[in-house]
């Protein structure tokens, strides 16, 4: 590598201005390089030395200070925390149907011919519905108009309601027989915040703005 | 160099200049000057910082690419990204219709 060779100046000016920030330096720097290269061909082709050319494509660039500063300084677009919101709704409904799927399979294996099997089967099918409404509706922004923003509010408190009644009976099994089973304030905090999770997203206009139109733009 | 009028629009023409296929940085700006025949001359790297920020929020994804021995990160826009394109150019003719319409009454 030549020390003295300008664009590896230049990118490597670059890099130690955008080494503090969490920005993904090491692609920047290739991008930049890269495209000083094609921009230095392209003027020698026509006709322009080398020297020149780097001087040129380096000035046409503009200053490491001025293009640090803007990758620094770029303002989030409207939105972006919403979609993190987002995200995190999913993987907690992906959780707990999962979670919730496994708790009424197991029962059905190990208890099969008793009613409260089937009733937490049918307590497991609905958790598992209501998270499936939610991905649903989260995810497909032109089924808007057939999944409308209440009935996912009346998924989402149905879970809380599910979940509290779960702990309050995993509680009470708990301080008649003594039985602990822990498996059950677990499952039961887990549909708890996702209802409850779900139902505060609704109640904020700005994640319904951002569900209607994702990434609007400044 | 006609950098002010670009602020805030920026990111509309970028994504405008992804619509018909993916491409790399380079090409961006090269079809920014073209299709503006000329007028959009802004510093070449004014145009990074906005594809990091439109591929972060997924209005853009891109990947590494080997074509023509040159490694280069090819930018292609998202279905989101269409779906913003759209909405925006339709608020910019608005605009643009409504501006035209007063300064011609006015001249």
């Amino acid at each position: 590598m030549n020390k003295l060779d300008p664009v590896r100046q230049y990118v490597n000016d670059l890099a130690s201005r955008l080494s503090s920030s969490n920005k993904p330096t090491e692609r920047i720097v290739c991008e930049v390089e890269e495209h000083l290269r094609q921009r230095i061909d392209q003027l020698q082709t026509a006709g322009w030395d080398k020297p020149q050319a780097e001087r040129e494509a380096i000035a046409r660039f503009g200053t490491t200070c001025r293009i640090a500063d803007q990758f620094q300084q770029q303002p989030p677009l409207p939105g972006e925390e919403f979609i993190m919101i987002r995200r995190s709704l999913s993987i907690l409904v992906l959780l707990t149907s999962a979670y919730a799927a496994l708790l009424g399979i197991f029962s059905l294996l190990n208890e099969p011919t008793a009613i409260f099997s089937y009733v937490k089967v049918a307590f497991a099918s609905i958790v598992v519905g209501c998270g499936a409404l939610i991905l649903h509706w989260q995810w497909n922004a032109h089924q808007l108009g057939k999944i409308g923003r209440w009935t996912v509010f009346v998924g989402g408190l149905s879970l809380i309601e599910i979940g509290t009644a779960n702990i309050v009976w995993t509680v009470h099994l708990g301080l008649v027989t003594g039985d602990w089973e822990y498996y059950g304030f677990v499952g039961g905090a887990l549909i708890s915040l996702l209802g409850g999770l779900a139902a505060i997203c609704l109640t904020f206009p700005d994640f319904l703005e951002t569900k209607h139109d994702p990434h609007p733009l400044a | 160099m006609r950098n002010e009028p670009l602020k805030g629009h920026l990111d509309l023409l970028v994504l405008a200049c992804l619509e018909d296929g993916p491409r790399h940085g380079y090409a961006v700006i090269e079809q920014l000057l073209q299709q503006s025949n000329g007028f959009f001359d802004l510093p070449e790297g004014t145009v990074y910082p906005v594809l990091h920020r439109l591929e972060k929020a997924r209005l853009l994804a891109s990947r590494w690419s080997d074509s023509s021995g040159r490694r280069r990160r090819v930018y292609r826009i998202t279905r989101s990204g269409t779906a913003a394109l759209a909405r925006q150019t339709s608020q910019w003719n608005q605009f643009a219709q409504a501006v035209a319409a007063v300064v011609r009454v006015q001249t």
